[in-house]
């Protein structure tokens, strides 16, 4: 007769069945790895986004000090701002004791990356110069 | 008319002339003798068959079924199944039965038999098994014949369309009767035929049934959950790319790791260098005392700084000296007059 065996179809079933189960436990594998990846990748990603805000976007720290000197008056002749492509100088002239620690105190407050400052005092005026790094 | 088929060339066909019932003939029969077997033989309970070594196809002795001709209320053939053990019940031995139905016309041909029956007739027969092809009912395969000689005591005769086995010695008259050999060799199969359970014996068919319908529940319970995983996955991987995209991180690991490790490191410089300069600048100066220069710069590694204060008592320096010496490493300290000045680095 050509009918099939019955514990052909029993064998080719528990076959499947244990493919199936070998795919599915492959699969779940897959899913915990890649959901520990998902969240590993989305804390990455905030801190890269996170990190990127404070020190990747030059315009926006440029922008930031000019905002500041400015609000404080001291973005005018004897200050100076120069920016170059690697870092940024600024030279403050002769400023009262209040307004030198606002523009220490700010300095020390932001995320920038100092990498030169001086504090002169002359008649108990200051005059500061710093150097920040992109 | 397969040969004819065969030798075909399409590109000259006139289609218009075509005889299509014919092509549809000869594809049926070629269909016929895929699924057919190229001998057959009566089983009767009576003959061996030992030289059988190819398919074969059986043409069961109406001793081996039942068969009744009835008007059923039903029209289908599936319905008419589900109410034919009751057709039988009055007439039918204890024993454990198979029906098959054929519709014809208005009527119903019912078909009752024991597969345990015709399976130990066949291996009585000395057939094997394996070989048994279909197995055919007399009652559908010998309608060409009025009369068959099954044996010198048997006639298979058809009484109001019903074929039935009959003793030879009850015809008061000679009638026309083929050799049942003959009626083999002339015979035309039907589409009507059966197929019987050989492994009944190896396991009982309920039993087998409830394991593989069981097996069957557990496979598609188990591919359901595959496809579901799946499409977790393929949900799980558009996040992260949304995520990738969401952060614009960069695609190669080695570029978002070297990315991140400069940022990072970005960051940390930014942060140690305020905290020192902090530390600079906000020295707990003495009364009177004050700060005259302070200069902190980055060279390398190393972070530079110089102070020079102004003392109102030389005595000072010495808390000075403490100070920077718990947040620097001192080079020099020069007190020179009330000016004091200190060298360090970190």
């Amino acid at each position: 007769m050509n009918k099939i065996n019955p514990l052909h179809i029993v064998a080719f079933l528990i076959v499947v069945i244990l493919i199936l189960i070998f795919k599915v436990n492959f699969i779940q594998k897959n899913i915990n790895t890649l959901s520990y990846s998902i969240e590993k990748t989305k804390q990455s990603g905030i801190y890269l986004s996170e990190i990127k805000k404070e020190f990747g976007n030059k315009q926006k720290q440029v922008k930031f000090l000019k905002k500041f000197l400015k609000s404080n008056g001291l973005d005018k002749s004897p200050h100076k701002l120069r920016i170059s492509s690697s870092e940024i100088n600024i030279d403050i002239v002769n400023v009262e004791s209040k307004l030198a620690n606002k523009v220490v105190s700010k300095i020390l407050n932001t995320s920038l990356l100092v990498s030169s400052f001086e504090i002169k005092d002359v008649d108990f005026n200051k005059t500061i110069k710093i150097k920040i790094k992109f | 008319m397969l040969a004819s088929l065969q030798h075909i060339n399409f590109k000259n066909i006139d289609f218009k002339n075509i005889d299509f019932k014919k092509y549809t003939l000869a594809l049926k029969n070629k269909y016929k003798n895929i699924i057919y077997a190229k001998n057959s033989v009566f089983l009767d309970g009576n003959n061996r068959y030992t030289n059988i070594n190819d398919k074969v196809d059986i043409v069961l002795s109406p001793k081996f079924y039942w068969v009744r001709k009835v008007a059923l209320p039903v029209k289908s053939v599936s319905k008419a199944l589900k109410i034919v053990p009751d057709f039988f019940n009055d007439v039918l031995p204890q024993g454990n039965y198979k029906y098959k139905v054929i519709k014809s016309a208005d009527e119903f041909l019912l078909f009752a038999y024991e597969e345990s029956v015709i399976l130990d007739a066949i291996k009585n027969s000395g057939i094997n098994i394996t070989f048994v092809n279909k197995i055919f009912f007399a009652q559908t395969e010998f309608s060409n014949f009025g009369a068959i000689n099954v044996s010198n005591n048997d006639v298979l005769y058809y009484k109001d369309n019903i074929l039935v086995k009959l003793p030879a010695n009850i015809f008061t008259k000679d009638i026309q009767a083929v050799s049942i050999d003959y009626a083999m060799q002339d015979i035309a199969k039907s589409t009507i035929y059966i197929t019987i359970s050989v492994y009944e014996d190896v396991i009982a068919t309920k039993t087998s049934q409830i394991v593989i319908v069981a097996l069957s529940f557990i496979m598609v319970f188990y591919f359901l959950e595959y496809m579901l995983m799946k499409q977790k996955l393929s949900a799980l991987i558009t996040t992260k790319n949304n995520i990738v995209k969401k952060y614009n991180i960069p695609s190669s690991t080695i570029v978002f790791n070297s990315l991140l490790k400069s940022l990072g490191s970005k960051k940390e410089k930014s942060i140690t260098s305020r905290q020192d300069l902090y530390s600079l600048l906000k020295v707990p100066l003495k009364t009177n005392d004050y700060l005259k220069i302070a200069t902190f710069k980055t060279s390398g590694k190393d972070k530079l700084f110089f102070i020079q204060i102004i003392l109102a008592d030389a005595k000072n320096a010495t808390h000075y000296k403490d100070y920077f010496k718990t947040k620097f490493q001192i080079k020099s300290i020069k007190v020179n007059g009330e000016l004091l000045a200190i060298k360090g680095k970190k």
